[in-house]
């Protein structure tokens, strides 16, 4: 697994110049889950959607419990 | 009588109805959490003389025909990240060492006002960042079946507690298995809820998108009693969904389950311990009993969302932890810092989207998986509980990596499950199951779940300490 200090500059840009890198392995886990969210948006994300999309899908299924809880009683 | 014997919904009939005193059940589990707890390194501090003042006083006040709720007397413990207005909370962490909390959490809150005694505060991983339950400045806590193994994590002391019979319930977080790992570690029943729906208001955050507070406890019978009082809308924290409040416990039900569960096919379990397939086994052929359909479902999906679940975790956590990082590096353990330094990397654009995705990669989820079935049931952790010598000491590695295979993608869909003992591998070490629902589906999780334990006595058995 890569573990060699990320770029100064993107270090600057957190803060952290200066910081003692602890070399675990972290560069490598990085850049792994960077290419396979990015996989994911290549197949999966378009314009439209929103963070705000999931909040609205749990209101629906909330609304769905709710009308389920009412037919029940 | 055996005090410590009893399970939360026995206890608290018992306390009402005056049969057993509060300050009696009180002083023994703040005496189990001093002596057992101790040496299982389960409580980070007990708060004796307020608890037994509380207790007294619910004693006093059930004399006078005052019952405050369906908690009344009943001594709990909690993950050490719940705040609570003038006590130290410190997650795990050196760096929160010193914090004070200014505030009740909405939980704490509730639970007080259902009559629970609330008599400490118990072990965690730091920051809620380990999934084996290690925690470098606290040290392990010790599996009460055998104190040489994990107890899982991050709610470690939370599960290690009940397994022990020191307290009848307690309230953790999970944030990708957070309290279903260490529930199912330790032999004990353990809920992550819906996201939203219970507060997350003094709790102190791994990731917001992600946390859910959940309680663990012996039984699902248990478990509903702890969610019929903590969950819910709560004006303190404006993310709780206006989901209508029901009734868990009313729910429970005591018949044959007539609905359909979807189980795993072969190519799904690959990597999955042939102990732990036979005990889902066992427990598949315990649902036909029951009169459940079992049908084969497909989440071919999880291993792609649960890096998602990971890419939100690292980001948010780094962010909120960024200030102490540049600081005091020094006070975080290696392995935390390691994870929180992953998020730094991490450019926006993976964040946003990431979090963009999630409402139709949920969406999707539940209408493609649970179209056919009604429940999931899936592995909990897909291996025999580890010895602590297995352990990397947080650091990324196998137990750590593959642990959370089949919980962390639950938080990123926001899905409710819970993890149920269903059973013991060679090692001595108990062995759970995962029931999976739709959103907001916590009653027939909890039905499915108390009427596998009406045949079954996975949860009623206890470690040789206790």
């Amino acid at each position: 697994m890569n573990t060699e200090r990320p770029d100064d500059a993107l270090l600057a840009m957190q803060g952290l110049e200066n910081a003692e890198w602890t070399g675990q392995g972290i560069a490598g886990l990085a850049y792994r889950t960077n290419d396979r969210v990015r996989a994911i948006a290549d197949l999966e994300m378009d314009l439209a959607l929103s963070p705000a999309d999931f909040m609205i899908v749990l209101d629906a299924s909330a609304r769905r419990a709710e009308a389920d809880a009412d037919s029940r009683s | 009588m055996q005090i410590l014997d009893l399970d939360l919904t026995e206890l608290a009939a018992l306390i009402a109805t005056g049969e057993i005193s509060s300050r009696e059940a009180t002083k023994r589990s703040l005496d189990a959490l001093e002596t057992i707890g101790r040496d299982l390194n389960c409580t980070v501090s007990t708060y004796a003389d307020e608890a037994m003042a509380s207790a007294a006083k619910a004693d006093q006040d059930l004399s006078r025909g005052l019952n405050h709720g369906r908690l009344h007397g009943v001594p709990m413990a909690h993950k050490d990240l719940f705040e609570v207005a003038g006590r130290l909370v410190a997650a795990g962490s050196k760096v929160r060492r010193d914090h004070r909390a200014t505030r009740t959490a909405s939980t704490m809150r509730r639970l007080a006002e259902a009559g629970a005694i609330h008599i400490g505060a118990l072990h965690m991983s730091e920051f809620a960042l380990s999934p084996t339950g290690y925690n470098g400045h606290l040290g392990y806590c010790r599996n009460p079946w055998n104190r040489d193994f994990i107890t899982g994590g991050s709610s470690s002391g939370s599960a290690a507690a009940v397994a022990a019979r020191l307290i009848p319930g307690s309230l953790g977080s999970d944030t990708g298995g957070s309290v279903r790992i260490p529930a199912g570690a330790c032999g004990i029943t353990g809920v992550k809820p819906t996201y939203s729906l219970i507060a997350k208001d003094g709790v102190t955050p791994l990731s917001p998108s992600l946390d859910c507070v959940g309680p663990l406890a012996r039984t699902a019978a248990d478990c509903a009693l702890l969610l019929d009082v903590i969950a819910g809308p709560d004006a303190s924290d404006p993310l709780t969904s206006h989901a209508p409040r029901v009734s868990y416990t009313a729910a429970l039900g005591n018949g044959g389950l007539d609905l359909s569960i979807g189980v795993l096919p072969r190519r799904d379990l690959e990597g999955v311990d042939h102990e732990v397939l036979a005990i889902l086994q066992d427990g598949i052929a315990n649902f036909q009993n029951l009169g459940a359909k079992i049908v084969e479902a497909d989440i071919s999906s999880f291993e792609v969302i649960n890096e998602l679940n990971r890419a939100v975790l690292v980001i948010e956590a780094a962010a909120l932890h960024r200030r102490q990082l540049v600081d005091n590096p020094q006070d975080f353990s290696p392995h935390v810092r390691g994870r929180l330094e992953t998020g730094l990397y991490l450019p926006a654009t993976r964040y946003f989207e990431a979090m963009s995705m999630r409402g139709k990669l949920a969406a999707r989820f539940v209408e493609q998986t649970f179209a056919s079935v009604d429940l999931l049931l899936l592995p909990c952790i897909p291996f025999p509980v580890p010895p602590i010598s297995m352990e990397t000491d947080g650091v990324s590695g196998t137990v750590t990596d593959d642990i959370v295979k089949f919980t962390r993608a639950i938080n990123y869909l926001g899905i409710p499950a819970a993890s149920v003992p269903a059973g013991f591998t060679a090692n001595g070490l108990p062995a759970s199951f995962q029931l999976v629902g739709r959103h907001f589906d916590e009653t027939r999780i909890l039905a499915v779940a108390h009427a596998y334990q009406q045949t079954t006595d996975w949860h009623r058995r206890r470690p040789a300490i206790v």
